[in-house]
């Protein structure tokens, strides 16, 4: 084979634009593919979230308890306060016919004011919310919202969520070549968790308020504790898409609206 | 607020890299074109052996360009990695490269009054291997062999 005689040429033919190269709107591909990527992503984990969640609830009990065992929770010298907070959580789980269910309280000495259900059906208060609720049903009230908790299995749930949506994530993101996705898919992931944690929150607080509606006559104290968070300013703090909980004037509403309806 | 944060320095670095990357390619091209009309005399062909006669020598000549993507066409690559498909942000980057190669042979061609240039051959490497799966810089080689009368 002979290449073609090209020592005549004389000039470089001019190179023709828009071929190797074409005009497109690098906006245009910029929106299609983030959209694409991202309503992509959302719908994948909300599926892994609900199904996982969904698992999660057939986990037994006791299994839960051997994950968290190697945490080594102190429950051999419990103070006097421990034990009347135990003994208070076990006369609610008689009421709420879950007498076997094995629920741990635990004191943590600080002044924040908080409690929550963990995975082993732990549930931790305060001193700080000790101290700030005066009522019985006060305390009745955030008590048994954590009591919902555990036995809705939101610790377990939102552990078996938050561990496919990560995985999900670190699947997408390993391939990936800039921090920038990585964070978004982290932000929406979280926003999703956060979301969920929001209707969870909602579901244990009507959980607590039926059962509290069965152990008292007046249960108008059941919002001390939002109260008091309200006046602290919280629900100025964060919006609330970017909190685990609703805020709590929304809160105060919830059960307000709730004594009204029963009333 | 923090949370804001990450987010608000990802945009700055997006219309940065938007805006200069633009601006830099618009000016590149502009140039290319002009230096492109000015060496259309100096033919390049990718023809092994001339057969042209009166050679009085020949001589390597080289062109060598290293170029690197801004952040925001890097964030588009990234992102088309998820579902495939034609990288158009890399497209003009690499014809910019190769242009500029080949110019660049061109004008030492032209120092030293060749005006064909035979061979005309491309290398093309990243030089930001070892950092993962990254594009970031890839040099372009364009090497042919001058015919000096």
């Amino acid at each position: 084979m002979t290449e073609p005689d090209r020592d005549e040429l004389t000039e470089n033919p001019r190179i023709p634009e828009g071929i190797n190269v074409r005009p497109h709107s690098v906006f245009r591909e910029l929106v299609l593919l983030t959209s694409a990527i991202v309503v992509g992503f959302v719908l994948v984990a909300i599926l892994l979230w609900h199904s996982l969640g969904f698992l999660a609830r057939f986990i037994p009990v006791q299994w839960e308890a051997r994950l968290t065992e190697s945490v080594g929770v102190n429950t051999l010298s419990r103070t006097d306060d421990e034990r009347e907070l135990q003994s208070r959580v076990d006369g609610l789980l008689m009421l709420l016919e879950e007498s076997d269910w094995p629920v741990t309280v635990h004191l943590l000495e600080t002044s924040e004011v908080n409690a929550f259900a963990t995975l082993g059906s732990h549930i931790i208060v305060t001193r700080g919310l000790l101290d700030a609720l005066n009522t019985e049903a006060g305390l009745d009230f955030v008590l048994l919202h954590e009591l919902a908790h555990l036995l809705n299995r939101d610790p377990i749930r939102a552990a078996a969520g938050q561990l496919g949506v990560r995985l999900l994530t670190a699947l997408l993101t390993g391939q990936g070549d800039l921090p920038a996705p990585t964070l978004w898919l982290q932000s929406s992931e979280r926003l999703l968790a956060l979301h969920y944690s929001r209707a969870q929150e909602r579901e244990a607080d009507q959980l607590a308020l039926n059962t509290l509606w069965q152990l008292y006559d007046d249960i108008s104290s059941a919002d001390e504790l939002f109260v008091f968070l309200d006046e602290q300013g919280d629900s100025l703090r964060v919006p609330q898409i970017f909190s685990t909980h609703p805020h709590s004037q929304s809160r105060i509403e919830f059960i307000r609206s709730f004594i009204e309806e029963k009333s | 607020m923090e949370a804001l944060l990450p987010l608000l320095s990802f945009l700055v670095l997006m219309l940065l890299g938007y805006l200069f990357g633009t601006v830099a390619e618009k000016r590149h091209y502009r140039s290319i074109k002009e230096r492109e009309e000015q060496y259309r005399h100096i033919v390049i062909l990718s023809q092994r052996f001339p057969r042209e006669k009166g050679i009085r020598d020949t001589r390597l000549v080289t062109g060598s360009v290293v170029v690197s993507v801004d952040y925001f066409k890097r964030f588009l690559a990234t992102l088309r990695m998820f579902v495939g498909g034609s990288l158009h942000s890399y497209e003009s980057l690499l014809d910019r490269a190769r242009r500029e190669a080949i110019l660049r042979l061109q004008a030492q061609a032209d120092e030293l009054h060749s005006q064909k240039v035979y061979n005309l051959r491309f290398e093309t490497s990243s030089i930001s291997k070892g950092q993962g799966d990254r594009i970031g810089s890839i040099e372009v080689l364009a090497y042919g062999t001058a015919l000096i009368r």
